[in-house]
């Protein structure tokens, strides 16, 4: 008797939608029929008609599920299609038709599959779940409400979700695991509470006092009961008011306390008839039936029985129809009719049969079926191996082909780097070898103009030794023989000539044998040169001057040093020759980045424009251009000469 | 030991194989390419030094072709002047 309340009461669970006034929602949607709409917004209307329909008239429901689901098929609009199917399920289910609401079911599903609706499989899989539960597949059911919990918990819808918990409480419950089943109810009773949603709350106590019941706690039963019926009233959730009393009088009817029983199972009924949920009325007429045979009207509870058998065989509720025909047992006996109360105990025997082969057939399918589905799932598990071997080969492989693809562009790196670098190494030795070459070459002429130099220096040797030999007969044959005045006077020029010669060679080997000469060398080559002319003529005053800015390791190439050298000499031996001068000034200076060589002398001077140049100041400008300096020469009849030679740096 | 995890280990070893030989090609063409620069610059500055020296030796050379001009001129000149005062000598003790 508790289980069959509590199927009762689950029957329930999922109507609570129904609530809100939904003849008021026909009639509206009837209106809107009437006025001619459109082929899409029709079909809507047929749609709602369904669900709206599905509390007041199951049949209408179908018609108009029906309606629905032809106009989804011609508009190819997948979503309603699965809407519609949903719905026409939903009629089903509550008109019993367990396999038919399954099957419309998985074909809303397969839809909602295909266009990936999270949601939409959530519902259909939460349908699915009630559905097994009903058909007490215990264990397909549990997964289908997990299914649908893990997303509305994901999604966060939690009055839902919390819904749903109260469904596996229920299986719990039926699976005799009060304790776990006791504690999903307490979790679903607090938020239900705490977010006053009072038509949840109420299925919550009422689910609270079917586990009470199970536990054969009456007192604690009644109490929830009542808690349930005070919330239901509060929402209009009138399904659940309707079980709610049923259970009341069912409760009651055990403890024979007939009265309130008769008083509580009449006030379902009455909500029931309401709500006109046919299978679920005639649950509770049974109910009444049962009570009216405890207090002894038997004609009563005939006239009740007998109809609730009519709607349990056109629904084929067979366990239903056996309750049915053993509370016909003590009717008909009453009567004394015994053919009749014989009749009733051989169908109920007949069918008590019945139902247990089918239940044990039930269970065998069931245990096929769980034997079909762990196979499958062995067979799933080995094709999860096989496809997890041959994607981690596929993955080595793909790692073997990007090592193939990276060692290939290493090694084009590296065959590049040692092309480039023996590229490099053939052009550095291309041009080294180059430049050896060139170098080589210019040494070879350097030793050759170096051999030139060599030779020069051999001829100057000579040459200032036969000068010397050829002073030295001079003065021998000078003073060794009385020669005449004339001769004399021809030999002592022919030694000067001779003397001036060789201290000219001595002053160009000096420079030869240098490759460079300090200005400081020069300096002291110059002094030495006027002091020499001062001792030849010591009439004239000299004066040789340094300016300090002069830098004193200043380099001159030989040639150079040669030619400033010889400019200087010239200018003097003119200025002591010629001009008749008694004072000689040889200055250096540098000024504004030039250097500045003057030889001026006071003596008779000479006009420039009138005399023609000879050798000695031609040389002169010649040495000075091969210095790359400017030459100038300034004289004055009496007032001296001035030679200058300007060089900047 | 499975094949294909000795070439996976051959074909990692050949990969950092070649990877270490051309950073040490790279860095042995850099070492290379600044050995020559400073062999280079040796070269040229020894080259710069034989034009230097070149350039004074031939300035040396002209210079002393010139004045060679003009030493063999001075020695036609001392050579002229003894022969007349030979001349001179001869005449002076003959008569």
């Amino acid at each position: 008797m508790k289980k069959l309340l509590f199927l009762i009461f689950v029957l329930q669970l999922n109507l609570n939608a129904f609530s809100q006034s939904p003849q008021k929602i026909i009639d509206s949607l009837k209106i809107q029929l009437l006025n001619n709409p459109d082929e899409v917004k029709k079909a809507k209307i047929y749609g709602d008609l369904t669900w709206y329909y599905c509390t007041v008239s199951t049949d209408s429901a179908l018609v108009y599920g029906k309606k629905a689901m032809s106009m989804a098929k011609k508009m190819n609009d997948s979503v309603f299609l699965a809407q519609t199917l949903n719905d026409y399920a939903t009629v089903y289910y509550l008109k019993g038709d367990l396999n038919q609401s399954e099957n419309l079911l998985r074909k809303s599903l397969k839809i909602r599959n295909k266009l990936q609706d999270s949601s939409g499989i959530a519902a259909v899989n939460s349908k699915l779940g009630n559905i097994f539960y009903r058909k007490t597949l215990l264990d397909s059911s549990m997964i289908y409400f997990l299914k649908s919990l893990k997303f509305y918990e994901s999604s966060g819808n939690e009055v839902v979700a919390n819904s749903l918990k109260s469904n596996i409480a229920n299986i719990y419950m039926a699976l005799k695991n009060y304790t776990k089943s006791q504690q999903y109810l307490n979790d679903n009773i607090a938020f239900f509470k705490k977010n006053n949603q009072f038509e949840y709350l109420s299925n919550s106590y009422v689910s609270m006092a079917s586990l009470y019941l199970f536990k054969t706690d009456t007192a604690n039963a009644i109490t929830y009961l009542h808690k349930g019926i005070k919330e239901a009233e509060k929402a209009d959730a009138f399904p659940t008011l309707g079980s709610a009393y049923n259970n009341l009088g069912t409760i009651y009817n055990d403890k024979k306390e007939y009265k309130l029983a008769r008083e509580y199972i009449q006030k379902s009924i009455e909500i029931r008839e309401k709500t006109n949920l046919g299978t679920e009325l005639a649950s509770s007429k049974l109910s009444l039936a049962g009570v009216y045979n405890n207090l002894g009207e038997f004609s009563k509870a005939k006239s009740i029985l007998l109809e609730s058998l009519k709607i349990f065989k056109d629904e084929a509720m067979v366990e239903k129809s056996l309750q049915v025909y053993l509370q016909l047992i003590p009717v008909y006996a009453s009567e004394s009719k015994p053919d009749s109360v014989a009749y009733y105990t051989n169908l109920y025997v007949k069918n008590q049969d019945l139902v247990l082969q089918e239940k044990a057939l039930k269970l065998s399918s069931e245990l096929e079926t769980k034997y079909q589905t762990e196979k499958k799932e062995k067979e799933i598990l080995l094709q999860q191996t096989e496809i997890s071997q041959k994607e981690s080969d596929l993955n080595r492989k793909n790692y073997q082909i990007i090592s193939l693809i990276i060692l290939a562009i290493v090694l084009s790196l590296f065959g590049y780097l040692l092309y480039n670098q023996q590229k490099l190494k053939h052009k550095q030795l291309k041009k080294e070898n180059e430049l050896k070459e060139a170098l080589a070459k210019i040494e070879t002429q350097n030793k050759l103009q170096e051999q030139r130099l060599h030779i020069s220096r051999d001829l100057h040797d000579n040459i200032g030794a036969q000068l010397t030999f050829i002073i030295s007969s001079v003065d021998n044959l000078k003073y060794g023989f009385k020669l005449s005045d004339n001769l004399n006077e021809k030999l002592k020029s022919i030694s000067d000539f001779a003397s001036s010669t060789i201290y000219e060679l001595r002053d160009t080997i000096w420079a030869m044998n240098k490759n460079e000469i300090t200005f400081e060398d020069l300096q002291s080559r110059i002094s030495n040169f006027i002091e020499k002319a001062n001792k030849s003529a010591h009439a004239i005053v000299f004066s040789f001057n340094v300016d300090e800015d002069m830098g004193k390791h200043k380099m001159f190439t030989s040639v150079q040093g040669m030619n400033i050298y010889r400019i200087i000499q010239e200018a003097i031996n003119n200025s002591i020759k010629y001009a008749k001068a008694t004072k000689i000034d040889v200055d250096f200076t540098f000024e504004n980045a030039i250097y500045i060589m003057t030889i001026s002398d006071n003596g008779t001077g000479f006009n420039y424009k009138e005399v023609e140049l000879g050798n000695g100041l031609n040389n002169m400008k010649k040495r000075a251009h091969e210095l790359d300096a400017e030459f100038e020469i300034k004289s004055e009849i009496n007032k001296g000469t001035t030679v200058r030679v300007f060089k900047s740096i | 030991m499975d094949l294909n995890l000795l070439f996976s280990v051959v074909l990692c070893s050949t990969i950092g194989i070649l990877i270490l030989l051309s950073i040490k090609t790279i860095i042995a063409t850099k070492w290379d390419a600044k050995m020559f620069q400073e062999k280079l610059l040796n070269l040229q500055e020894q080259f710069a030094q034989e034009n230097v020296k070149q350039e004074q030796v031939i300035q040396k050379n002209v210079y002393l072709e010139n004045y060679n001009k003009s030493l063999l001129n001075q020695l036609f000149e001392i050579t002229k002047e003894l022969l007349i005062t030979k001349k001179i000598i001869f005449e002076e003790h003959y008569n």
